[in-house]
């Protein structure tokens, strides 16, 4: 091939161009610190770099939703042991009571002290926290009791429903509620052998099985052809006779006849389907046998409603209490005891409760941390560049160009012209 | 001076010129102009599509990605304190971020899709005044050339304005023997002749009917023959035709990626969030209990699009509006905040592809790096093709100054062999006429 000087010169052209281009992206990437700032320099990475930074930004939600709902079960676990504080005062009080070598005016004061008892415990009913009423339910801009013990809850035809609990996520369809509802601590009375109960007997139980696991399009109940209903100590097994089921009120229906048929269960639970949720419920302590088999959650909740007006169970016992001393009734007073007990063990489980959640939540939190962690790790991976290797490709780049610079000051210069004089 | 192979400037030196020949391989020639449409090609759409990609501007702290973080962060804040008018506001504020951004982005590609239509209108006046102006020179060449001499000069010209014309459109060009050993020159395009020998045909842009887009922004022309009942151009390389594949190209029936395709990508976005969020924001109830509306603005026909996306205005004037709760129980029921948070993970929202609304964003600013990409690597391997061919033109025509040198040593030389030559016989008379006996002296 014949080659020209014009043709030298082009091709020194273009490999310095080239040259140039390379610096200037390894020089990009130093100055950037990242390893492309378009998409076309690295589509896969892009794209990854965008799911990524979507993760980061939910987790970091996540973990503010998680402090959040920690600081809210705080100061519900506050209220809690408050509410105990209270008892074990009411209870101490009440034994030195209970005593019949008291005098009127003795009597009258420990009366005075209970009262203030009482109040407090309406009090602590109406904690806040920033602005919110914790156990009002979703009714967080209403109080929750009313001077005279009464549900207030704003308006007279408010009901406050144990379903009522805010729930907040802390993972991908990983939710938490953060409120406990007021009528789990103070009950609900309504005749007066309700006094002796705790809470917990009092309300009703309830299991579900989820729509998740019962979505009987992608997940016949085809496995499993039986399962157990445990209520009051005593098992019943209820069989699934006409698996699999293409409708929910099919096994609604095969359940319900199920336990009609039981001698354990008939008149005790009742089944229902609410939200394509097959839902138990029962007057007592029950259990629905857990297991993915036949897909049914240990969901556990209280079904209890109390309305505005409503008396709380735990005040009522006070004011049962506080008659009982004006009247110096000994009996009253000596039943009085059991009745405290009772919610304070209720209050006691329900303190247990909190801490389980709150446990719960830090878990979740620190898993959040590392999770946040891994994703920036990755983050990192993905996007930053290494910079000693693009330090050394620069200089790389920058030996390669001067050499090409210096090649081509003497390619350029000299000819046979420079050598014929 | 000017050298058209007329012996003329040579009289009196002793020597007749009878031709003088450009140094010139018309088989590279024909080469170069076929590969450098294919060069341009690409070049126009690598140019165009890294403005799409400065356009979306992602991955950056200004992206939908972003907009869209920050939106369900604000649904979240208010799935805690749903009663709290602050993180209602919050909401509305980033919903509004979420909107501006999508409707700038698709203000944008409409504007792009403008310009790219005024760069057509521009090559094709272009592709007109080189047609002219290489039919000129034909006239000229041919008159030239009709004494037998050879027009180099204007060969040369003539050759600069196809290797131009070739950057624009797909060309082939023919040289054929006319009468009396002079040269026609036809031009043809997709063909159809631009340019037969002295006369020509025109290229002319017709509006279409339709807009840019159904967004407005003006009519989009067509690239047809002026005069040849309007027909057509069949481009099928050059830059008008990288610069109609991304004004047209909507992805469909394997057409290219262009302009359209993302902004009915956008378009589909849109569509399907804003039908996905007001159905299930409409299924809640607000804080005065009232059910929900629209939460983004629904037109009805035409259809919401990119540029149409706004948050409802009364949810604006009124955040209170926004249905957070299932069920007017109370003013912190946030079930419906909690499955409208959900409806990021849904997968169901759009008919072209199944995924989350992030996955979509993704799948579009995929196919934008993907394509980029490849506009760049196809790009550089033209080029590539181009040099090499350009190079050889360059071997074949350019000057080399040591072979010129050496040339010039050698005629030197050899002049001065021819000197020695007559002083040799100079010599050899001498010695003859002088020396040799002295009769006669």
């Amino acid at each position: 091939m014949r080659v020209t000087n014009s043709m030298i010169i082009n091709n020194l052209m273009r490999n310095l161009n080239k040259n140039l281009n390379r610096m200037e992206k390894t020089q990009r990437s130093l100055s950037s610190g990242k390893k492309f700032v378009n998409p076309s320099d690295d589509p896969i990475g892009v794209s990854r770099s965008l799911r990524l930074n979507t993760e980061v930004a939910t987790m970091n939600q996540y973990k503010r939703n998680a402090d959040d709902v920690l600081s809210w079960l705080s100061t519900t676990e506050m209220a809690a042991s408050n509410i105990t504080e209270v008892l074990k005062r009411a209870k101490e009080l009440t034994v030195q009571a209970a005593s019949e070598t008291n005098s009127i005016d003795e009597r009258v004061s420990i009366s005075k002290e209970i009262e203030e008892l009482r109040n407090q415990l309406i009090q602590i009913g109406n904690t806040t926290y920033a602005g919110s009423y914790l156990f009002s339910g979703f009714k967080t801009d209403k109080p929750l009791l009313a001077k005279d013990g009464t549900y207030d809850l704003g308006d007279s035809t408010n009901i406050l429903s144990s379903e009522e609990i805010i729930e907040v996520n802390i993972g991908v369809g990983d939710r938490i509620g953060e409120n406990f509802v007021g009528q789990r601590l103070f009950g609900l009375y309504s005749v007066a052998a309700d006094l002796d109960l705790k809470n917990a007997e009092s309300i009703k139980q309830q299991q579900i099985i989820t729509g998740s696991f019962l979505d009987l399009a992608t997940n016949p109940i085809d496995t499993a052809t039986s399962f157990d209903i445990t209520y009051q100590g005593a098992t019943t097994t209820i069989n699934l006779p006409n698996v699999p089921y293409n409708d929910i009120a099919d096994v609604e229906g095969d359940i319900s006849a199920a336990i009609m048929a039981s001698a354990d269960l008939n008149g005790h639970v009742t089944v229902s389907v609410a939200n394509n949720k097959i839902v138990f419920e029962a007057d007592g302590e029950f259990s629905v046998q857990t297991g993915t088999a036949i897909g049914i959650s240990d969901n556990k909740k209280s079904v209890s409603k109390v309305s505005s007006g409503d008396k709380s169970q735990m005040i009522a016992i006070f004011d049962q209490l506080l008659a009982d001393l004006i009247a110096d009734d000994t009996a009253g007073i000596g039943n009085a005891l059991n009745r405290i007990e009772n919610q304070f063990e209720n209050v006691n489980a329900i303190t247990a409760e909190i801490g389980v959640r709150m446990n719960r939540v830090e878990l979740t939190s620190n898993r959040i941390l590392d999770d946040t962690l891994n994703l920036k790790d990755l983050l990192s991976k993905n996007e930053d560049a290494d910079i000693a290797e693009v330090v050394m490709n620069l200089k790389m780049e920058e030996y390669v160009y001067q050499a090409s610079l210096s090649g081509g000051a003497k390619i350029i210069q000299p000819s046979l012209v420079d050598f014929l004089r | 001076m000017p050298t058209y192979g007329d012996p003329t400037g040579v009289v009196g030196t002793g020597v007749e010129t009878y031709d003088i020949i450009r140094m010139r391989s018309s088989y590279l020639d024909t080469k170069y102009w076929g590969q450098n449409k294919t060069y341009q090609e690409w070049n126009v759409k690598q140019t165009q599509l890294e403005n799409l990609e400065g356009l979306f501007n992602e991955p950056s702290d200004t992206g939908i990605r972003i907009v869209m973080d920050e939106f369900f962060t604000a649904l979240e804040e208010l799935s805690k304190q749903p009663g709290d008018s602050t993180c209602r506001v919050n909401v509305v504020e980033k919903a509004n971020m979420l909107t501006t951004t999508i409707n700038r982005n698709g203000h944008e590609l409409v504007n792009s899709i403008r310009d790219v239509n005024f760069s057509i209108k521009n090559k094709v006046s272009q592709v007109n005044s080189l047609t002219e102006q290489i039919a000129n020179l034909n006239k000229h060449i041919f008159s030239f050339e009709l004494g037998g001499n050879k027009a180099n000069d204007l060969r040369d010209q003539r050759t600069l304005l196809l290797d131009e014309l070739s950057s624009i459109i797909n060309i082939t060009v023919i040289e054929m023997p006319g009468p009396n050993n002079n040269n026609y020159m036809d031009v043809k395009v997709g063909g159809i002749t631009l340019i037969d020998h002295i006369h020509f045909n025109k290229l002319a842009t017709e509006d279409e009917t339709k807009e840019v887009s159904d967004l407005g922004g003006g009519k989009i022309s067509k690239v047809v023959w002026e005069g040849l009942d309007n027909q057509e151009v069949n481009i099928s390389s050059g830059e008008l035709r990288g610069l109609l594949d991304v004004r047209d190209g909507n992805g469909e029936d394997y057409s290219y990626r262009g302009i359209p395709y993302y902004l009915n990508k956008l378009n589909e976005y849109v569509k399907g969030f804003t039908t996905a969020f007001n159905t299930q924001h409409k299924m809640g109830v607000d804080l005065q209990g009232d059910p929900g509306q629209n939460f983004f603005y629904e037109p009805g026909i035409p259809e919401v699009n990119c540029i149409s996306f706004k948050v409802n205005s009364d949810i604006i004037a009124d955040p209170t509006t926004i249905a957070a709760s299932s069920q007017g129980n109370g003013e912190s029921n946030n079930d419906n905040i909690k499955l409208l948070i959900a409806l990021r993970e849904n997968k169901g929202m759009f008919s072209s592809l199944i995924g989350t609304p992030d996955d979509f964003v993704k799948s579009i600013l995929s196919a934008l790096a993907v394509d980029s990409n490849q506009a760049k690597r196809m790009t550089t391997n033209a080029q590539a093709l181009t040099d090499h061919i350009y190079n050889s033109r360059l071997s074949e025509s350019g000057v080399s100054l040591d072979e010129e040198m050496t040339n010039m040593v050698k005629f030197q030389q050899a002049y001065n062999a021819s000197a020695r030559m007559v002083t040799t016989l100079d010599a050899i008379l001498d010695t003859t006429v002088n020396r040799l006996g002295l009769v006669g002296r």
